[in-house]
């Protein structure tokens, strides 16, 4: 009896003791490897929210379709364009009524609180890194904490879209490399000229002015890189020349004016270049997939440049940063279907065939590696994509990481915009050194309230 | 003695004053959550500095000291004032007219309130500002009609002085309840004065500057008051169509609020904003108010 009972408690021991020889070996949740086994989530509901073009909202439906069926959960989603989504994730974040999982941009500093850092799910295998580099891992990471914000989607690189077609009918030789402003000025007037249409209809007006700091001088920045300052010394002959340049290209009717840029708004798939009317359009990289579907119904195809630089033998400004991530809630009441999504989400050979990097240059090396085998999937639309995310990357002054942006930063791009570059083409300054100086003064007053 | 335990046990139920209460229950507990609470608390966060999802910071009036010298803050009060002067009498207007023309006694009289109601019931929604947003967009109908009658490169909404109008045409165009409100008053008016003042020579302008006008002042009065507040409040076309722009030129009071306390997360310096405009659309309805008298005519 003695003996019995000793055994008895040497076993349950044993089974206390198992989860410690347990420990679960490195890629367990690898959701390519053979035979893998999705965890049951019958009954349970995951809740997701994204922005982006119809084209992305199709993909990603069928991707949670997907999900879905392979482990019995129900996804509830949204989606909304890139203006739309901000007011909407504003609402429910002061409802505290958050989805489970939420796409989230560079801008994660401002909604800092919501967001439940992954590294717990990282370091214990759930979210599986093992075809990730550190390099793409550190693009939404905090540089200040360590803290992973979210899973990057991809990465993506501003740069300009173009209709070779209108450039040939107007005689203007296509976008180098290292076309300079000089450059796109000249090829945008005699565009404007022979088709009487504004040449380009979409410009991100911050990121360009921001730019064109970096590319003044060596050293030159707006932001310091972790978000936590300006890196700006009050030199503000870059934004007057940006401020001056456009306007001036806005005033002949070179650029299109406020009104249509606003109608045109967040939504890519609504721009003229897509219908043949504008010859160039600014875009993110990843937009490019969505705007070349709708380009090709009216029989276009389009090609991407890099951004205009100062001088042909200067700075770049341009990035290759995390187009957008997908974070986790902090109030989530299940994180580790969460953590489980996010894996299937990245990682998931299968499910990446469906998003063929729309939403960026996927960060899994596995992933990237199979869509790029596959000549259905990389076809002329994403090759494009791919080699201008390579011709950026190689760039020697666009390092691979993530520029936190400032929580700042959203009222200070849109006094910007509206205050300084609209102010300037309405003639409310004597100058654009004098609107220059004044955005510079108020920008700091603005940081200060933060 | 049964009949005396019920009368006891429903007691409770029987009183008066617990049914009106009970009947006013559903308004009394939404406006105390709805509005009077939010109202409370936003006039403790306009001195305060704070950010949803943060606690609050007192900062006694800086936040109404800052409002003075903001310029954008101005301006909005600027363009709304322009906004609800412009886009008020023409709606009011618009509707007398309307509500004029039927009550003229048609067998279709019915179907045709009905058909003009019904841009009232769509309302502020998105999807007619949407509509509006392409009619005059740099490419809808009205753009090009321009272009064609030879203004080369017109765009509303690229313009600082003609973007507001699309937004005041649309305001205006939902004019069903004050014409609803017109008609009725309207109905009121008895048909012998007019036939008297028909009989005494009278034609149909003086007809209607001495007879229907000063009866319906008190009509008039109170359509303009529930107007001038709607428009001051006006946000959603403003927001959908032109984004506040060009350079501040429909950034409507509500819109900036809406940025300060949302994009901007100066929820504080917004629940400010709002103070500021609460006590100036009180005082313009009392002024109105206060002059009504004059102009304002009750028959008893």
């Amino acid at each position: 009896m003695k003996k019995t009972i000793i055994a008895l408690l040497l076993v349950a021991a044993m089974l206390c003791a198992m989860p410690a020889f347990a420990e679960k070996a490195e890629g367990w949740n690898n959701v390519n490897a053979e035979g893998y086994q999705f965890p049951d989530y019958s009954g349970k509901t995951l809740s997701l929210m994204w922005w982006g073009s119809d084209t992305r909202a199709r993909m990603t439906e069928e991707v949670i379709h997907l999900w879905e069926e392979k482990t019995g959960a129900t996804v509830e989603f949204e989606y909304y364009d890139g203006g739309t989504y901000w007011t909407q994730f504003q609402a429910k974040m002061a409802a505290n009524d958050l989805p489970d999982v939420f796409q989230m941009g560079n801008n994660w500093l401002t909604y800092y609180d919501t967001i439940e850092p992954l590294n717990a799910w990282i370091e214990d295998g759930t979210i599986d890194t093992t075809a990730i580099s550190e390099a793409m891992l550190a693009t939404t990471i905090n540089q200040a904490n360590g803290d992973v914000t979210g899973m990057s989607n991809g990465t993506n690189a501003r740069c300009f879209a173009y209709n070779p077609a209108i450039f040939d009918e107007a005689g203007v030789p296509y976008p180098t490399d290292n076309w300079t402003w000089d450059d796109f000025a000249a090829a945008a007037r005699k565009i404007h000229e022979t088709t009487g249409n504004p040449a380009i209809t979409t410009l991100e007006y911050n990121s360009l002015a921001f730019s064109t700091v970096t590319q003044w001088k060596e050293g030159y920045n707006f932001y310091a890189m972790d978000g936590s300052d300006f890196a700006f010394n009050g030199d503000t002959e870059p934004l007057a020349y940006i401020f001056e340049l456009l306007t001036t290209l806005q005033q002949e009717g070179v650029i299109a004016d406020y009104g249509i840029q606003n109608e045109i708004g967040q939504n890519i798939e609504a721009d003229w270049i897509a219908f043949g009317d504008a010859a160039m359009v600014m875009l993110s990289s990843n937009q490019f997939q969505a705007l070349s579907n709708v380009a090709a119904e009216s029989g276009i195809t389009l090609e991407l440049a890099t951004i205009p630089r100062v001088h042909a033998d200067g700075q770049s400004g341009m990035v290759v940063r995390s187009s957008q991530e997908m974070s986790m809630w902090k109030g989530s009441e299940d994180k580790d279907m969460a953590a489980n999504f996010l894996n299937f989400f990245v990682n998931s050979i299968e499910a990446n065939r469906i998003l063929n990097c729309e939403r960026g240059v996927s960060i899994n090396s596995d992933v990237l590696a199979a869509l790029k085998a596959d000549t259905e999937l990389t076809n002329e639309v994403t090759a494009k994509v791919y080699t201008i995310i390579d011709l950026i990357g190689s760039m020697p002054d666009a390092a691979n990481s993530s520029p936190a942006e400032p929580a700042a930063n959203e009222e200070i791009s849109d006094v910007l915009k509206k205050t300084y570059f609209q102010g300037l083409a309405e003639g409310k300054f004597a100058s654009a050194q004098e609107a220059a100086d004044k955005f510079w003064a108020e920008a700091q007053e603005i940081w200060a309230k933060f | 003695m049964q009949a005396e335990t019920q009368k006891q046990r429903g007691g409770f139920l029987h009183n008066d004053n617990v049914v009106g209460y009970l009947f006013a229950a559903p308004f009394i507990i939404s406006f105390l959550c709805l509005t009077l609470i939010p109202m409370a608390m936003s006039l403790y966060y306009s001195f305060c500095n704070y950010k949803i999802a943060a606690l609050p910071e007192w900062i006694g009036l800086q936040n109404y000291a800052n409002l003075m010298k903001d310029a954008t803050f101005r301006n909005s009060l600027l363009v709304t004032i322009q906004y609800v002067i412009i886009g008020v009498p023409l709606k009011l207007v618009f509707a007398l007219l309307v509500a004029m023309l039927l009550t003229r006694p048609t067998k279709l009289q019915g179907f045709y309130r009905a058909v003009y109601y019904i841009p009232s019931l769509i309302g502020g929604s998105v999807a007619v500002a949407l509509v509006w947003k392409q009619l005059f967009g740099s490419r809808g109908p009205v753009v090009s009609l321009i272009k064609t009658l030879g203004v080369p490169n017109f765009n509303f909404f690229g313009s600082t002085t003609w973007a507001f109008l699309p937004l005041v045409l649309c305001n205006a165009w939902q004019f069903g309840s004050s014409m609803l409100i017109f008609a009725s008053g309207l109905k009121q008016i008895p048909k012998d004065y007019y036939e008297a003042a028909e009989i005494d020579g009278a034609g149909a302008v003086k007809r209607f500057f001495k007879i229907t006008l000063p009866i319906l002042s008190p009509i008039i009065l109170f359509n303009l008051i529930m107007q001038l507040i709607s428009g001051f409040m006006t946000f959603t076309q403003a927001q959908i169509i032109t984004d506040g722009g060009p350079n501040y030129a429909t950034n409507y009071i509500a819109l900036n609020i809406f940025k300060e306390g949302f994009s901007y997360q100066h929820m504080g310096y917004a629940c400010a904003q709002s103070w500021v405009m609460l006590l100036i659309m009180a005082a313009v309805t009392g002024i109105i108010f206060k002059t009504s008298s004059h102009w304002t005519f009750y028959e008893s």
